[in-house]
This record gives structure tokens, C-alpha cells and sequence, in this order.
């Protein structure tokens, strides 16, 4: 389910400091919950949108790797930040400050993941908006998905490694 | 569907039922109005009223029904969030009306409350880690809770500070405690070393002081032994001094009698030389005699046998004139020889003379040589009294030195124990200080791992 050849408008939506988009997914990554922050930006209707893969509002200026890093890490059970662009249903784009965490259940075993997507700083994204098309270009040197994921794993990892911090302080450097 | 879906379900909703209720409320007063002015129409009006009535009992019931549904769900919700269960939404919402926005109010309130919760939690996990740049994003939050969530990030922003002083802190003693500590270890090893080798020299020193006691005890019994030898010395040399000293009178009395003797000698040689003219008188006596003889031979001849017995006489005279003659040269020889002896005698005597003046001489140089060693056997005599002295206060000094030795020996043991129970402890104050700022420093460290 390629979605690379997307419609896509170029037109950016925004909402409010104020509102956060809120969303839950089961284990499997589909929609049980959708905030009306979400819905009004994404521009989905509630029943259209709940039992879907949350995949549904990827956006292909979107790194891979960034996407294997966020569940590897909710699914070791730890909460992750990352700046993400999001498709909108009629192809307009809107930019968060993701905060996935995994949501436990009274056995503590994770029974779903939880996103809290805030308004991110506009100078944030400008460190963000050219490291991911670098990343992308990066991914898009492998023809195969999972070795192009790779490369853009590595060339995180190379860039932290140089930084010497970690990911969680990286991003809040941003 | 869809459409018709919502349709329906606005039909049911509350503000609809009220609107229906009202329009019906109209329609019937208007119905008693018209039954009122044209009473003719009264059954009409009552099939009307009674239609107007059923069509809102039925639009009632209905819309109870279907708010009953979505008020449970509502309930629902509250009573899960009220029992601390944060994840509870409420799904298939209504897209308008008061009940679609208490439906998305109460999504809110728990999405907030969620996010508020989870970002503290969060942010005070990380903190728990010694990390404070996790901080709880007031983006996105409302009302109260930006000011609880500045409240908080005050708290983690006052803590990272504190947490850095406290380790730049607890990083600058422990570096210090680690020098001293280093230091403890050093000095404690050292000494432990230094005590041994002044164990080892010490017990070096006992037993050369005990091997000097032992020689200075020896030392001071062949001195006695020295002591009393140089007084039988001192004794033997005055004795050989007044030895010296009568033989010296001796030789005196012997150079005088050799003197006296090489007198006597003289007055021999000139007795002897008496005695020669004497006998030479009596060699001219003999020789006169002789001729006497010889003439009274002759006169004898001439007298022919009458003299003859008197030739017989003179011929005897003759002979003793010959013998005394002989004797006399026998006695001239012999006194010569004896003049030489005597001569040769006197110059014996004038040697044996010089001799003994000449051992006198030395005699008298001995005498003095004597009492010069008697002089310096005394001042040694002394010397080793005082030696003897000194040699028994060395070996007094030399067994307390070797008591002393004794004493400092248990000391440098204990010492030694002292130092090897210092230096336990400063390794394990070393290991402590190495912990204490592990801790300290490597909390994140450790955390990763863990």
C-alpha cells in the first residue's frame, strides 16, 4: 500500500496553541479514537475514520525510519516526541509535535498507543523540513523499502552519534 | 447512508424534539382556536388535536430512546474517568446539538487530563533518571492546568540547577576524597613499607648491639687484663731501672779498679825495667867474671902444676860465669816478654776501661730510655683505666640501646598493624568515594542500562 503517488495539494492547515489532536490506535496501529481537533484538521468524518490504520494520514515528504523508530520505541513501552507531517483527507498538509505513548492496561501489558499532537515551533520545523527531505533522498537510494529504512536509520544515528546526545534530547534541542 | 443516518438521527435529537413539540404545541392551540370560532368543525378538531398528541407522545418516546443510548454511553464514560480511568472516550459521537458538544467536552476534558497527566508522569520519570529537559509541554494545554504545568517545569528547572550544583559539587569532593584518599593509600603503604625495613633495621641494630655488648664486655675484660699486665710492665721496667741504675755504680767502681789496675801495671813495667838494669848489672858481673876466669886460667897455665887446681876453680867460676850470664839473658827475655805483656795488658785494662765507660754510656741512655717508658707506661696505665671506664659505660649504653631497640621493635609491629589496617580502610573509603561518585555521576549511566 504504497502511497507515494498521493494527491496532494501543497496547502498547509494549522489549528490552534491551544488544541491538541488527539488519537489512540489499538496494538495493530488502527484508529479507535479521534479527537474533533483531529477530525476538523484531518478532515474526516468520525465513522470514517475509526477501525482505519492510522497510516491513513501518512504523508510521502514522511521518513521511514522516523516512523521504525516511533514504534520500536512505544512498542518497548516508552514514550516518544517527533515531528510529523500528516496528509489531510482532501491532500492539504498540517505539521504536529507528536507525543506517542503507549497506553497500559491494569495487567500493565500495553492495550494501545495514544498521540497528543501539539502545534510545533515554526523554528523547529525549519531544522526539521530539510532533515527529513534528506533523510527521504536518503531512503529513496534503496529501491527496497526496508534497506532504504535502513540507510535512514544509519544516517540518524550517524548524525546523533556525532551530536553525542541521544534522540529525546535531540528533539527537544530542536 | 451516511446522510440519512444523521438525518435520522437529528430527527431524534433533543433540539428537533423541541422544535417538533413546539410546532405541535401551535398546531393544537391553533385547533382549539378554529374549534372555539367555528364550533361546527369540533370533531375535526378533536381527530386533529388527538393526531397533534400522538405525533408527539411517538417523536417523544423515540428521541428519549435515542438520547437514553447516547446518555448511557456519556455516563458511562464519566463514571470510568471518575474511577481514574484516563483512556475512556467517547466514540460515535453526534456531529451537532448540546449533546454532541457535552460528548466532545468530555473527550476534552479527559484528553487534556490524559495529556496533563501523562506528560507530568513523563517529565518526572526523566527526572527520576537526573534528566531535566524533559519538561511538560504547556503547548496544547488549557486554563489551570498552564499554570500547574509552569508550575511543574519551575520545580524540574530549580532541580536540574540544584542537581548540577549538587554534582559539580559531590564531583569536586569526591575528586578531592579520591587525591586524599589516593594519598591515605599512599602514605599507608609507604609507611607499612618503612616500618618493616625499620623492623627489619631494627632488629639488625639488637643484634649488633647485643654483638657489640658482647665485644665491648670482651673488649673491657682484655682491657683489665691489658690494665693489669701494663702495672706488671710499669713493676718489671722500674726494676730493670734500678737494675740500670747499679749497674751503672758498678761499672764506676769497675773503671776505677780498671784504672787502678793499669797503674799497678805501669809500676810493674817500671819494676821491670829495674829489675832489667839489675840484671844487666848482673850480666856485667858474670862477663867480668868471665874474664876473671880467663885470667886467672892463664895465670893458672903459667903457674903450671901448681895452679893447676886452681884452672879447675877458675874454669868452675868460668862455667858459673857462663850460667849466670845465661840466666840473666833467660831473665832480660823473659822480663821483656813480661814488659810486653804488661804493656800489652795496659792497653787491655785502658780498652776494658773505655768498654765499660761506654756501656755505662749506654747504661745511663737506657736509664733515661727507662724511666721515659716508665713515664709512658704510667700515662698509658691511665689511659686504659679511663678506657676500661668508658668500655663499661658503652656496655651499659649498649644494653639499654638494645632494650630501646626491643621496645621500638613491638612499636614499629603495632605501627605496621596500624598502617595495614589504615590502608584497609582506605581502600575501602577508596571504594566508597569510587561508588558515592559513580552514583552521582553515572545515575543516567546506570539508568540506560537498567
Amino acid at each position: 500500500m504504497k502511497q507515494d503517488n498521493l494527491f496532494l495539494t501543497g496547502v498547509e492547515r494549522h489549528f490552534d496553541e491551544h488544541e491538541i489532536i488527539v488519537s489512540k490506535t489499538d496494538l495493530k496501529g488502527r484508529i479507535t479514537y479521534a479527537n474533533d481537533v483531529f477530525l476538523r484538521v484531518a478532515g474526516y468524518r468520525e465513522r470514517d475514520i475509526l477501525g482505519q490504520p492510522h497510516s491513513i494520514i501518512r504523508h510521502p515528504d514522511m521518513p521511514r525510519c522516523v516512523f521504525s523508530l516511533l514504534w520500536e520505541t512505544i512498542e518497548a513501552g516508552r514514550e516518544i516526541f517527533a515531528y510529523v507531517i500528516n496528509r489531510c483527507s482532501n491532500g492539504d498538509h498540517y505539521w504536529v509535535l507528536a507525543n506517542v505513548t503507549p497506553t497500559f492496561g491494569p495487567n500493565g501489558k500495553i492495550i494501545g498507543y495514544h498521540s497528543n499532537r501539539r502545534v510545533p515551533r515554526r523554528d523547529a520545523l525549519e531544522k526539521v523540513i530539510p532533515l527529513y527531505a534528506a533523510l527521504c533522498e536518503e531512503e529513496a537510494k534503496e529501491r527496497n523499502r526496508k534497506e532504504g529504512m535502513a540507510r535512514g536509520t544509519a544516517m540518524v544515528g550517524k548524525l546523533l552519534g556525532d551530536a553525542g546526545i541521544d534522540y529525546d534530547q535531540f528533539v527537544f534541542t530542536l | 447512508m451516511g446522510t440519512r443516518a444523521s438525518i435520522m438521527i437529528n430527527l431524534f435529537s433533543l433540539s428537533n424534539l423541541r422544535l417538533v413539540l413546539a410546532g405541535c404545541w401551535c398546531l393544537g392551540f391553533l385547533t382549539i382556536a378554529s374549534v372555539l370560532v367555528w364550533p361546527e368543525f369540533l370533531t375535526l378538531g378533536v381527530v386533529g388535536f388527538a393526531g397533534l398528541l400522538t405525533i408527539c407522545c411517538v417523536s417523544g418516546a423515540l428521541t428519549v430512546y435515542r438520547q437514553q443510548h447516547i446518555l448511557d454511553e456519556l455516563c458511562d464514560t464519566v463514571l470510568a474517568a471518575a474511577a481514574g480511568n484516563m483512556d475512556a472516550r467517547i466514540s460515535n459521537r453526534q456531529s451537532r446539538g448540546k449533546l454532541a458538544n457535552m460528548q466532545n467536552a468530555v473527550n476534552q476534558l479527559l484528553d487534556l487530563t490524559e495529556a496533563f497527566t501523562k506528560e507530568a508522569a513523563a517529565a518526572m520519570n526523566c527526572a527520576s533518571r537526573g534528566d531535566y529537559y524533559r519538561k511538560i509541554v504547556p503547548r496544547g494545554l488549557r486554563g489551570d492546568l498552564i499554570g500547574y504545568a509552569e508550575k511543574v517545569n519551575n520545580a524540574l528547572d530549580i532541580m536540574d540547577v540544584q542537581t548540577k550544583t549538587f554534582r559539580s559539587s559531590a564531583g569536586r569532593i569526591g575528586d578531592d576524597l579520591k587525591f586524599v584518599v589516593g594519598d591515605l593509600s599512599d602514605s599507608a603503604r609507604k609507611l607499612t613499607s618503612n616500618s618493616d625495613f625499620l623492623s627489619q633495621n631494627v632488629t639488625k641494630i639488637a643484634d649488633q648491639s647485643s654483638e657489640m655488648r658482647r665485644a665491648a664486655e670482651e673488649s673491657s675484660a682484655a682491657l683489665d687484663g691489658i690494665a693489669t699486665a701494663t702495672e706488671q710492665f710499669s713493676g718489671s721496667i722500674k726494676q730493670i731501672g734500678s737494675q740500670i741504675d747499679g749497674s751503672a755504680s758498678l761499672s764506676e767502681v769497675a773503671v776505677e779498679r780498671a784504672r787502678s789496675a793499669g797503674e799497678h801495671m805501669e809500676r810493674l813495667d817500671s819494676l821491670a825495667t829495674s829489675v832489667t838494669s839489675v840484671v844487666k848489672l848482673i850480666t856485667d858481673v858474670a862477663e867480668q867474671t868471665n874474664l876473671l876466669a880467663l885470667n886467672a886460667t892463664i895465670e893458672a897455665a903459667r903457674a903450671g902444676e901448681a895452679g893447676k887446681g886452681f884452672a879447675v876453680v877458675a874454669s868452675e867460676v868460668k862455667n858459673l860465669a857462663n850460667q849466670s850470664s845465661h840466666a840473666a839473658e833467660e831473665v832480660i827475655r823473659e822480663i821483656g816478654q813480661m814488659q810486653e805483656m804488661t804493656r800489652e795488658a795496659v792497653v787491655f785494662v785502658h780498652e776494658i776501661s773505655e768498654t765499660i765507660t761506654e756501656i755505662d754510656n749506654g747504661a745511663r741512655l737506657v736509664a733515661d730510655a727507662t724511666r721515659e717508658q716508665t713515664d709512658a707506661v704510667a700515662e698509658i696505665s691511665n689511659r686504659i683505666e679511663q678506657a676500661v671506664t668508658r668500655m663499661r659505660d658503652i656496655v651499659t649504653s649498649v644494653a639499654l640501646v638494645a632494650s630501646g631497640t626491643n621496645d621500638s621493635r613491638e612499636v614499629l609491629v603495632a605501627l605496621h598493624d596500624e598502617a595495614n589496617g589504615l590502608l584497609g580502610r582506605a581502600e575501602s573509603l577508596d571504594g566508597d568515594v569510587r561508588n558515592f561518585i559513580g552514583q552521582v555521576l553515572d545515575n543516567r549511566a546506570k539508568e540506560a542500562v537498567s
